[in-house]
């Protein structure tokens, strides 16, 4: 494969990537994985960076395969207790049009059914159907334990996809492992910092932009909400640098990952800008051929047709994830940053 | 500048194309031909920087009964937005979401009346000023009539509850003048005397047909429209305008104005209709003359024809939604907010428009020509209407006749069925002060009405129920037909006893769910949980693939069907699902059989939407 390099001249993929590999094993744990204080690297633009990313994250199907299976793993885990409780409901002749695409008269029934079966002079409190009920607990379950089993095995395979793609070796199992079990802590802490800053920051933003909306007009909309968009696009990337920054910094402190990413983005605001501007575009593509595209014309019934759209949907946005985390630890091992 | 002044002068050409042309000579058209009981020739003027009204008018009401009337009995509407002590205002401060702008309150004030020969009359306030009273000299028999000379000024509200204005320079302006009540002779269900009720939150409105001539002086480059077709309009020279309509047989009267309309006009089935927009919603102009033209031919196929000879759309500005929704004689308000202000409205997966339009057009047969109380029996107008848009809905737009986006669709019927599970012990016959605030009245009055005329016509079929309508339209139109007219005409058409609809679901206030509870390898058990009970019919599947259908009463609560040569696979209560009303469709079916293949297709999607969550959750 070929690429421009920096100035222009066209250059192999490889050759590109082996300028900024770097070499460290896991006997070498104290000092940073990547030597980069003071070394003349080239600098990566941001699409050389995307590309880079998407080249390296094709180089380590291995990591795909990991993140896939934890996917499946967690969803199988969570959908087991749910998908018992639906085996009652599956003698009602109502499943057949549920297993259609659920229709608007059933999103109802379910919705009111505590307050039309109050009305029916039955239970003196309102309720729910016994096995709906059974449900909404499994459904409850599954919401509180969500965050558990998102975040436990994506902070464990993080680490060890992150130091794959910055020391840009050949893959090792044994090395993959040990980049796993080094950072799971400290991203498990950033994973739960971040998805409580998500909630609080971009709840409240969202909020306020909608309230200014309905109070100043709907055109104020054209400007807060790409302003929003703009802000979740340099949160995540400020979060995902700060995952890299650590790995090819060789340090668990989060915090001064974080300080050490929020710096490199201000200096280089472009390369990140196009970087994950690009990174959202593909995710963007990616959605719109799966949701436009693919599912209006698959039969929701026919489900083993079903199960390989959607499971190519999510093997696909994996990808598109590795490849950011790849283009980022390009930027990163290239510059003087981590 | 020449280069420069062509384009402009074609622009200008093409733009005064857009704008509405003088009013044409009337062309003599056909007027419903029934008795003009309460008419009313109006001289009036529109202050449109104080947004006052200033107005004479000549009343001339005939006595249609037999017994002598002492009394005027008056509408002052507008005085339900004077202050909150209003009754409108105490039983809730917001409209549609609304809110009562203390700011810009409105009130109307009778500055003199008399008789035609000049005996001047004295008025006394009832209640909360929005009726008031006038002692006739002598009372006037049946059979002869009266004539009252009216002087009024009138301040309008900030657009609320369906009038005022909006802005500099639109208005809206419904319930503007002193209007009679009606009088009516006592029976089994009315009191002798006027009706006449003061303004309610919840209660619309009941007036009789008469003849009205309105002159309406306004500022040059206004636009109006109005109830009736215009016959005049005169360039006073002092920078006003005065333009008068014309409407025979119609209930009430309402104009609109604006110097920012724009208009276009379709003729459906020899009637004219003409829909009034705004610049910035020229995206509607197909889609709401669609809407139009699909409600005047359909309800004119099921029901009769639509008698007048002409309908007005009209559109009002974002933000303005509170004179948006609302029928008149002749004319009704519609209109799309685009509350993102991103444009998204334009897209054709909601159909917002087309509802409000169809629907509120829909009220020109029940409302404008039926004419039913609408204080006293608010169920008939409203609920005649919304069955009848959720009928045109459906055949027009599709099964997701409301809201087709992608993953999300939704029918009106559903819409309604909706609010109808929210309070489903809720009664369609009473007052419409009698319900508990607003959702009360909207189940009472909209969504119940329209899933039990559903229910009828799915029981009846559709060919017996259009007979059931049509007959009771031309039966009655002209008339203030009641909920008893109905039931007459109902069950005299269908041939059947229906209890059920009227006890059952007019004024009972039961709700039902039937349900398959078991089924076994020979017996089936049926039950019905609730009140309500309405007739319907169980489908039994047998392992050599027979079936059969068993009429069930619904009484009873529980029954059991046995079958002791056959094997039982499953069973399902009213499968054609023509009891909308019912609380749970879901249950109404059971299989002894577990269906493993929906059961997969379901976990998939569950397992699908996990894996996706999980990836928004761990960052995208």
């Amino acid at each position: 494969m070929e690429t421009n390099d920096e100035n222009g001249t066209l250059m192999n993929a490889d050759a590109a990537d082996k300028d900024i590999d770097q070499v460290s094993t896991p006997e070498q744990p104290a000092s940073p994985p990547i030597s980069i204080s003071g070394a003349p690297l080239p600098r990566l633009n941001g699409f050389r960076a995307f590309g880079v990313g998407l080249s390296r994250s094709l180089r380590y199907p291995q990591l795909l395969l990991v993140s896939y299976l934890v996917s499946l793993l967690s969803a199988g885990m969570l959908a087991f207790v749910p998908a018992l409780m639906l085996t009652t409901p599956a003698h009602r002749i109502a499943i057949r049009e549920a297993a259609n695409g659920i229709d608007d008269w059933l999103v109802i029934e379910l919705m009111e059914s505590p307050l039309a079966s109050g009305a029916l002079g039955g239970p003196v409190e309102p309720r729910f159907p016994d096995w709906m009920n059974g449900w909404i607990l499994a459904g409850l379950a599954t919401w509180l334990i969500l965050p558990v089993v998102v975040w436990l095995p994506a902070s464990f395979v993080t680490g060890g996809a992150l130091l794959t793609f910055v020391e840009g070796q050949k893959f090792s199992w044994r090395r993959f492992l040990w980049g796993c079990w080094r950072w799971f802590g400290a991203f498990l802490l950033l994973n739960a910092l971040e998805g409580f800053v998500s909630q609080l920051l971009f709840g409240g933003l969202l909020t306020g932009a909608v309230i200014a909306g309905i109070a100043a007009g709907g055109w104020l909309n054209w400007v807060t909400l790409p302003l929003v968009a703009l802000l979740a696009m340099l949160w995540l990337a400020a979060v995902e640098a700060t995952r890299a920054m650590a790995v090819a910094g060789g340090t668990r402190n989060i915090f001064r990952a974080f300080g050490r990413a929020a710096a490199a983005i201000f200096r280089r605001p472009l390369q990140y800008f196009l970087l994950y501007g690009l990174a959202m575009l593909l995710l963007l593509l990616v959605h719109a051929i799966f949701r436009l595209g693919l599912m209006p014309v698959v039969p929701l019934a026919w489900w083993p047709v079903v199960f390989a759209a959607t499971q190519a949907f999510i093997l696909l946005r994996l990808w598109a994830r590795l490849a950011r985390w790849a283009g980022v630890a390009g930027i990163i091992g290239m510059t003087s940053d981590g | 500048m020449k280069k420069l002044l062509f384009p402009l002068v074609i622009f200008a050409l093409l733009a005064g194309c857009n704008r509405p042309a003088p009013p044409a000579p009337a062309a003599a058209p056909d007027w419903p031909d029934i008795p003009q009981v309460a008419s009313y020739n109006i001289e009036v003027t529109l202050d449109a920087d104080a947004k006052t009204l200033t107005g004479h008018e000549t009343i001339t009401y005939l006595n249609t009964t037999d017994i002598p009337i002492p009394d005027a009995v008056f509408h002052l509407y507008l005085n339900a937005f004077r202050d909150q002590n209003s009754i409108f205002l105490t039983e809730s401060g917001t409209a549609r979401g609304y809110a009562w702008d203390a700011g810009h309150p409105g009130w109307i004030e009778v500055t003199g009346i008399r008789l035609a020969d000049g005996t001047p009359l004295t008025l006394e306030s009832i209640e909360d000023g929005t009726l008031a009273r006038v002692q006739l000299p002598s009372p006037v028999p049946g059979g002869e009539s009266f004539s009252l000379e009216v002087d009024f000024r009138a301040q309008l509200p900030k657009v609320f509850a369906r009038t005022g204005f909006f802005g500099d320079d639109f208005f809206m302006i419904g319930q503007w003048f002193p209007k009679l009540g009606v009088w009516q002779p006592g029976s089994q269900s009315a009191v002798e005397g006027w009706n006449a009720y003061p303004f309610h939150a919840n209660s619309e409105f009941f007036a009789d047909f008469g003849t009205y001539d309105v002159a309406i002086t306004l500022p040059t480059g206004y636009v109006t429209g109005a109830t009736g077709l215009p016959v005049a309009e005169k360039d006073n020279g002092n920078g006003t305008q005065t333009v008068s309509y014309h409407a025979q047989s119609v209930i009430d009267f309402s104009w609109t104005a604006s110097p920012n309309f724009r208009q276009t006009a379709r003729t459906v089935n020899g009637v004219e209709v003409v829909y009034f927009y705004l610049p910035e919603h020229s995206f509607t102009v197909e889609r709401a003359l669609d809407a139009a033209e699909a409600a005047v031919t359909y309800f004119g196929e099921w029901y009769g024809a639509y008698p007048y000879p002409r309908l007005l759309v009209v559109d009002v500005p974002d933000e303005a939604g509170g004179a948006g929704g609302m029928e008149y004689p002749m004319l009704v308000t519609a209109g799309l907010e685009d509350f993102t202000g991103l444009g998204i409205m334009k897209g054709e997966f909601d159909r917002m428009l087309e509802l409000v339009t169809v629907h509120e057009i829909g009220h020109e047969w029940w409302y404008a020509t039926a004419a039913f109380n609408e204080a006293e029996e608010p169920w008939l107008d409203e609920g005649f209407t919304d069955y009848s848009t959720v009928r045109l809905m459906g055949k027009v737009y599709g099964p997701y006749d409301a809201v087709d986006a992608g993953n999300v669709k939704l029918s009106y019927q559903q819409m309604r069925r909706m609010d109808y599970l929210a309070f489903p012990n809720t009664p369609m016959y009473g007052k419409a002060w009698d319900f508990n605030g607003l959702a009360g009245y909207g189940v009472a009055a909209y969504a119940k009405p329209a899933l039990a005329l559903t229910t009828l016509e799915n029981i009846l079929g559709e060919e017996t129920m259009l007979e059931v309508m049509s007959t009771f339209y031309q039966r009655y139109q002209f008339q203030h037909p009641t909920t008893d007219d109905f039931r007459l005409t109902a069950e005299e058409v269908s041939g059947q006893d229906l209890d059920w609809f009227f006890d059952g679901l007019v004024y009972g206030d039961g709700a039902l769910n039937y349900s398959v509870s078991a089924v076994d390898e020979h017996s089936v058990t049926v039950m019905r949980q609730g009140e309500l009970v309405i007739p319907t019919e169980v489908e039994v599947t047998f392992s050599n693939g027979s079936a059969v259908l068993e009429p069930w009463g619904g009484g009873g609560g529980e029954q059991v069907f046995t079958y002791p040569d056959k094997t039982v696979i499953r069973a399902e209560i009213d499968p054609g699902r023509k009891i909308v009303l019912d609380t749970q469709w879901s249950d109404n079916g059971l299989s002894r059989r577990m269906d493993i293949w929906s059961w997969l297709a379901i976990n998939t999607r569950l397992f699908y939407q996990l894996q996706n969550w999980m990836l928004y959750w761990g960052g995208l």
